[in-house]
């Protein structure tokens, strides 16, 4: 019995060296992450449409955080508490730079939950005004460090200012990503993703 | 209306009607102000209606429907509830297509209610609302077809379960009951169940299926009446015992086959009284089969009475009577695991067998299980053999005889690292009972001596991991210096070096105190190769695993800070860094707080580790903390589901087992 222990032990050794080498047991999150930009009045806003796609045994287990009463039953109170404070969280994972300058990400707008335990959550980030011409930029998302999966990264087709604004008069601004392919496996390390924002004259 | 308030307005709607199933107008307001489009993304935001029109439009002319059809079926039920209108009986191969198309977004009825009811409420509305069988019954239409096209079946078993057991139960009353269609329901279902899928209608199936069981045309069909019993076993459906014991003497082998087949997974859903029904056909079944085929299958369903004599007695005279190697191999590998005093007879006459892959079956069972009294006969074979068989040497391991160290060794520089790996565990399991006899003579033996000598020579990342866990466990003095040398090598692979500094706990010398707290206070001198071309994103995380394995060997050492730094290791670590402390914890038997953490995660992985930690730990402790998970709805919906893919259940039970007997395993 103790030499199938010590060959168990040797197995968490192997699975801790599968970790290390980033195929994680830890069940993957899919991504889907889209990005608009446009010009306010006082400033430039970036919107980031992050939708992750669960294994749905992630999203069952969500719910046994969601159900606070523990009545079975998932109210819309519970639902909006808890997917408030997990976009907060992501928020503070994702770290964007345009021009080598931070710009603090921050929620905007309910979660929208989909049939394949998609989740999409919209974040903003409002960069001063820039001048005109070529802007570079970067998102780090620190959260996928912790989550692995493969990810799909787009310049959205999907509106700019999704849920997070209804200013009106507001003029788009060109916002171009990497023609990186429709799927990138994240292999487990930090997504970093780099754009570029074309401020009009 | 202003025009990004109008755009904000249709992005919402789009965004709702995915996740809520409506359609809506599609959105020429995207290509106005759309920038830089990447190829494949204006399908994700076309309206389910404008998606589903793509696809029946290229389904009608049977040209590709590719990409819409993934995003279609992206938008769940909402999909099979448009398309089943569109279903017609003449038209064979289109609707084919639209019932693959439910069938895929029918996997939906395998998911919780209330995760339904947020994400898909278009599939909760079909399975758990008041007016779910009207809704099915729509979905159901082509039950009363004539000709099943491929895929109806599976969308009907998924999408239409109430009008389908309807069905089930008109057949079963029927003295002419459609028979090919009763065996696909059954095949299908049976597949359903036994995945883990079944949330709602197990009861009513078996209910079915006992009713099916009492009509004579169909237990008279041998095709069907195969169908019926594989649906009893991966049903679990106990009630049925009494015709699966009908079905062990079925005049068609096909039939008793099957039956044999079932055994044993019913057994594992039956009462004490069912079990020793079963287990009494048995018995009585070995005693008057005579066909090969039958007799292996009845050999494997004995598995489930790896105790009972009187099945240890019935194998062995099946094996001293039968010619056929199959079933002599299949009562071997039964035998493997049993414990009947049959046993050791029949596995020690199985090793002189003419035939060679009796004698391997027979070194399987003499490893799972070691015989001494093999140890003669083994060592004989390894003198016999011309090259290395990984069978014969874990045998050699298994017994633990000294004298085959000669061979052994002989292996031990195989090309193979798979033979290399078997021939040091082998090596380690001899080294240790001799250490254990000769401890006062301070003299290792020669088994010790070439495992050292491996360690200093081994390459590969396969094998070295699994010699520094050997040494380890043997307490072996001379691999200090090596696996100190090891564990600060900065050139070595991680996984080996992480071994290392493991494998450091459990040599308390003060060379070994210094080496672990260098490599705790210099962690990222050691560990975050700047050569590493991923070391922006790889780092952290090397870090954080060199830092948990030094915690870890630092705790089991007893050294100051060490419980803090696991701790600190845990809350900030990644998930996978968190699962590796618990699973180390677990292993070494150290109480940590992560455990009662780990209890409390949403994650599963995480929370499976915990359990495991909490009943090898301290079962009795963290027994009030493992009763609430077990009586936790969530949990046991994920438990009593396809989605326990890591035996969650039964570590959870096992644990609470351990705990309930105060600790004792």
């Amino acid at each position: 019995m103790r030499v199938q222990r010590w060959i168990a032990m040797t197995m968490v050794m192997a699975a801790c060296g599968v970790a290390l080498a980033h195929e994680s047991p830890v069940d993957h999150v899919h991504r889907i992450l889209r990005m608009s930009a446009q010009r306010l009045d006082e400033n430039d806003l970036v919107v980031v449409s992050y939708r992750m796609v669960l294994p749905e045994r992630a999203a069952l287990l969500q719910l046994k955080a969601m159900d606070q009463d523990g009545d079975g039953k998932i109210s819309e109170e519970e639902r909006d508490a808890f997917f408030k404070h997990r976009g907060e969280e992501i928020a503070k994972q994702l770290q964007m730079s345009v021009d080598d300058k931070p710009v603090a990400v921050t929620v905007a707008g309910k979660v929208v939950l989909d049939p394949v335990f998609g989740q999409t959550f919209v974040f903003e980030a409002r960069v001063p005004k820039l001048a005109a011409g070529v802007h570079k930029g970067k998102l780090v998302d620190l959260y996928s460090q912790r989550y692995p999966g493969p990810y799909v990264w787009r310049a959205s087709t999907a509106t700019p200012g999704t849920g997070a604004t209804t200013q009106p008069a507001l003029t788009p601004m060109t916002l171009k990503v990497p023609a990186i392919g429709d799927t990138q496996a994240s292999q487990g390390s930090t997504i970093v993703l780099t754009f570029e924002l074309i401020a009009p004259g | 209306m202003g025009k990004f308030a109008w755009i904000y307005a249709v992005t919402m709607i789009v965004l709702a009607q995915r996740a809520w199933g409506q359609t809506v107008p599609s959105t020429q307001a995207h290509e106005t102000t759309a920038p830089a489009v990447q190829s494949g993304a204006d399908v994700e935001v076309l309206s389910t209606g404008a998606l589903l029109a793509e696809v029946l439009e290229a389904v009608g002319e049977g040209r590709e429907s590719e990409p819409y059809l993934s995003a279609a079926l992206d938008r769940g039920m909402i999909v099979a509830l448009a398309v089943a209108e569109k279903l017609d009986e003449k038209k064979q191969a289109q609707s084919n297509e639209l019932l693959h198309m439910m069938a895929h977004v029918g996997r939906a009825r395998r998911s919780q209610p209330e995760l339904l009811r947020l994400y898909d409420p278009a599939a909760y509305r079909t399975f758990y609302s008041a007016e779910r069988e009207q809704i099915q019954t729509k979905l159901g239409a082509a039950l009363q077809w004539e000709t099943w096209p491929h895929y109806e079946v599976i969308a009907l078993v998924r999408t239409a379960p109430l009008p389908t057991l309807a069905y089930l139960r008109k057949q079963a009353a029927s003295e002419h009951p459609n028979q090919d269609h009763v065996r696909q329901i059954l095949r299908e279902w049976s597949w359903w169940v036994r995945t883990g899928y079944e949330r709602q209608h197990l009861a009513e199936l078996h209910a079915a299926i006992g009713t099916l069981a009492k009509n004579s045309a169909v237990t008279g069909d041998a095709e069907t009446a195969v169908e019926l019993v594989r649906a009893i076993g991966d049903t679990g459906d106990a009630d049925s015992t009494a015709t699966l014991i009908e079905a062990l003497a079925h005049r068609e082998e096909s039939v008793r086959t099957a039956a044999a087949n079932t055994m044993l997974r019913l057994v594992s859903a039956a009462n004490d009284q069912e079990a020793g029904a079963l287990r009494a056909a048995l018995v009585e079944r070995l005693a008057k089969e005579t066909s090969p085929a039958v007799l292996a299958a009845l050999a494997e369903g004995a598995e489930a009475f790896g105790t009972d004599s009187d099945v240890g007695q019935a194998l062995q005279t099946v094996f001293a009577r039968t010619s056929s190697a199959v079933v002599k191999r299949s009562i071997l590998f039964t035998a493997g695991q049993a414990s009947w005093p049959q046993r050791e007879a029949l596995v020690l006459a199985a090793l002189r067998d003419e035939d060679a892959g009796t004698v391997a079956a027979a070194l399987q069972a003499v490893s799972a299980r070691p015989i001494a009294k093999a140890a003669p006969t083994v060592i004989l074979l390894l003198d016999a053999a011309k090259s290395p068989q990984a069978v014969l040497i874990d045998a050699a391991g298994a017994v633990a005889d000294p004298r085959a160290t000669r061979e052994l060794v002989e292996w031990v520089s195989d090309e193979n690292p798979v033979i290399r790996l078997k021939v040091d565990l082998a090596l380690g399991r001899i080294a240790e009972l001799e250490l254990a006899k000769d401890s006062a003579k301070g003299v290792s033996p020669r088994s010790a001596k070439v495992l050292l000598d491996q360690l200093s020579r081994e390459t590969s990342q396969l094998v070295v991991p699994q010699l520094i866990a050997i040494v380890a466990r043997l307490h072996l003095a001379e691999a200090e210096k090596t696996l100190i040398s090891l564990s600060m090598d900065t050139t070595a692979p991680l996984v080996v070096r992480t071994q290392a500094v493991w494998a450091l706990g459990k040599f308390d010398t003060a060379e070994v105190r210094k080496t672990l707290q260098e490599l705790h206070d210099n962690t990222a001198k050691y560990f975050a190769d700047p050569r590493e071309v991923t070391l922006a994103a790889g780092s952290p995380e090397r870090l954080e695993q060199a830092r948990l394995f030094i915690a870890t060997s630092r705790m089991q050492l007893g050294m100051a800070g060490a419980r803090d730094d696991a701790d600190r290791v845990y809350r900030e670590g990644t998930p996978t860094t968190q699962l590796t402390l618990l699973m180390l914890l677990s292993e070494l038997k150290l109480d940590h707080p992560a455990i009662e953490q780990g209890l409390h995660s949403t994650e599963f992985a995480i929370l499976l580790a915990a359990i495991k930690a909490a009943g090898t730990v301290d079962p009795v402790k963290y027994h009030p903390a493992l009763e609430a998970l077990a009586h936790d709805r969530w949990i046991q919906a994920v438990a009593d589901s396809g989605l326990d893919t890591l035996n969650f259940k039964a570590t959870l039970q096992a644990a609470l087992a351990v705990g309930a007997k105060g600790g004792r395993p």
